[in-house]
């Protein structure tokens, strides 16, 4: 599955295998990937950051790593390890595992939210933030349910997530075959079954998943109501990004910039939820940029 | 990619570089040019007569360090800093600020051109684009209220200025537009206030105020901001197009800003926004570290 040049690598984080990716060296930027453990759509992974890692390697060390219960990285051992907040304890961890070295976090949709809250409950291992079309970030759902109704594919297959893909966002180029055969080969782990059994027939996703990331989202804005995210904050959006529209992206922006100065937007024409593949070079150059500014402190 | 090194932008001893002159069709234009490379060229705001003095030198934080890696050029707007005043009275419009930069630009001989403009700049250069495609290859519009929809603060802000000299109110007139105003130094106000004082710059002021702003300025721009947004809503921008904002600006409020990032995505995909935190009207000054790195990095992308 390990896309070539880039390593594919194991940790042990406080028993959970670990899958991650890395390349290149010098400061550490963490990508964390969106979606959800058991979703029988689209399987996101790491394998979703292949352009931004080979677009970035030569400046800093990449490492981009399975969240809990996605891609090649064990499930959870627990039904409570299916809530968003053991992902979080898992980010955290995994980034103690790597050694703590303050990393830049870099979170795409769901992955935002996760990346947002590691910022908020782990300050020492954070430089700083980055959060991509996500609609966790900003009060609201979110369009997900409308946009991505009707998928007349199979559950669990390439073409199924194919359909989300093409939905949720304008592009095209970035639906790369080798991505979609990560996706493929993800749905095809009888570990993904097993999530996919827990999330969706044993209803864990609307009696532990939703429920417990309502409230812990309502901690995380009341937080930022009154108090910074403790590091400088860069948000990245897709000018037609149909699940988390560009309201979303404005709200996020308010929510952020009130109580943290060093507070960006970034928005990129014709792309969508997956803004940063569609439009990789804009991306890489302005998170680049970013990174560069709080490096330097400027 | 390379990226641009970390330099004190604000240290003290932003030199420009000599002045150089140029005649723009009758007009004695002032003008800086620095360094080489792909050119950007610099247009400050303000209109004729108005306040704030504006030169070229708004853009000395941005123009010295960028100076090392393009070959920069900041210039006097028609009848604005150092720059001749307009030869007749129907020549006080935002129209023939246009034409002269077009002029001046084609003059000069160099190109294809990334310019980057600042409030009535930021009209100044997307008209500059829309009308003179062949020259532009990218365009930068800093808060650009005047060719945003919905209703700008400026009068509002800059209402009661201190009249008990002409420093304190162009200090005044800074401060009220930036939400960090540090770089309002004496230093920095020591060229506004001298433009301010200046026999032809008085002789525009009162001009304006007489009736060429009422009757000339605002019903051509009126006029012409409508018949812009028909072209970025038909046509769009034919380059590349950055749209800088900052997040508190007092008088070219984002709300506008947002309407007009619709506009300009309409129709150019190589359109990009950069919205910034903590920063007023003068984010280029307020945060000139960033915005240094926004426009070189968009300006080698796009070259």
């Amino acid at each position: 599955m390990a896309t070539c040049e880039i390593a594919e690598k194991w940790l042990d984080v406080t028993g959970i295998r670990t899958r991650y990716l890395e390349a290149g060296s010098g400061e550490p930027v963490v990508f964390i990937h969106g979606g959800h453990s058991g979703d029988p759509a689209m399987a996101e992974s790491a394998d979703v950051w292949d352009l931004a890692i080979r677009g970035l390697a030569g400046r800093y060390r990449c490492i981009a790593p399975d969240r809990l219960g996605q891609g090649a990285t064990a499930n959870p051992l627990t039904d409570d390890g299916y809530a968003m907040s053991a992902a979080i304890a898992h980010a955290i961890e995994f980034l103690e595992a790597l050694g703590g070295e303050p990393a830049h976090l870099v979170g795409h949709a769901h992955g935002g939210y996760v990346a947002a809250a590691t910022a908020l409950q782990a300050r020492g291992l954070v430089r700083s933030c980055t959060i991509l079309s996500s609609e966790l970030v900003a009060s609201g759902d979110g369009n997900t349910e409308l946009v991505l109704a009707g998928n007349p594919y199979a559950p669990l297959t390439r073409d199924s997530a194919r359909f989300v893909i093409e939905r949720s966002s304008p592009g095209r180029e970035h639906v790369t075959p080798g991505w979609l055969d990560c996706v493929a080969a993800i749905f095809a782990m009888p570990k993904y079954r097993t999530a996919v059994a827990r999330m969706v027939e044993a209803g864990l996703y609307d009696t532990v998943f939703l429920p417990r990331l309502r409230s812990d989202r309502d901690r995380l804005f009341e937080h930022l109501a009154r108090a910074s995210i403790g590091c400088p904050v860069m948000l990245f959006w897709g000018f037609d990004d149909p699940i988390a529209p560009l309201p979303m992206a404005y709200d996020a922006f308010d929510l952020f910039a009130r109580h943290e100065l060093r507070c960006e937007l970034h928005i990129v024409n014709q792309s969508g939820r997956y803004a940063f593949r569609e439009n990789s070079a804009a991306f890489h150059r302005i998170l680049t940029n970013f990174v560069e500014n709080v490096r330097h402190g400027v | 990619m390379f990226v641009m090194a970390s330099d004190d932008f604000r240290a003290a001893g932003m030199d420009m570089g000599p002045e150089r002159w140029i005649d723009i069709d009758g007009v004695r234009t002032r003008y800086f040019d620095r360094g080489s490379g792909l050119t950007v060229v610099f247009f400050h705001g303000g209109q004729y007569g108005s306040e704030d003095g504006s030169t070229a030198r708004a853009w000395d934080l941005n123009f010295v360090p960028l100076a090392k890696y393009f070959d920069v050029i900041a210039v006097d707007r028609l009848g604005q800093g150092y720059t001749a005043n307009p030869k007749t009275d129907s020549d006080y419009t935002m129209d023939a600020s246009v034409r002269h930069a077009a002029a001046f630009l084609r003059q000069l001989g160099k190109g294809p051109y990334h310019v980057v403009g600042h409030s009535r700049g930021g009209y100044l250069v997307s008209r500059l684009a829309l009308e003179h495609p062949d020259i532009v290859a990218s365009c930068i519009s800093v808060a650009s209220g005047t060719l945003s929809p919905g209703t700008s603060r400026t009068h509002m802000i800059h209402a009661d200025l201190p009249a008990w000299s002409v420093r304190a109110n162009v200090r005044a007139w800074y401060e009220r537009y930036a939400y960090d105003a540090r770089f309002v130094t004496e230093a920095f106000l020591d060229e506004p206030v001298a433009v301010v004082e200046t026999e032809k710059y008085e002789l525009a002021r009162q001009k304006m105020l007489a009736g060429l702003g009422r009757t000339v300025f605002l019903p051509a721009l009126a006029r012409q901001k409508r018949e812009t947004h028909a072209w970025l809503i038909e046509r769009g921008m034919p380059c590349p197009t950055l749209v800088c904002w900052g997040y508190h600006d007092p008088g070219a409020i984002f709300e506008n800003g947002r309407q007009m990032i619709a506009l300009y995505m309409r129709k150019q995909p190589r359109t990009e926004v950069c919205l910034f935190n903590r920063a007023g009207h003068f984010v280029f000054r307020e945060y000139p570290a960033h915005f240094n790195r926004a426009v070189h990095a968009f300006v080698s992308a796009y070259a």
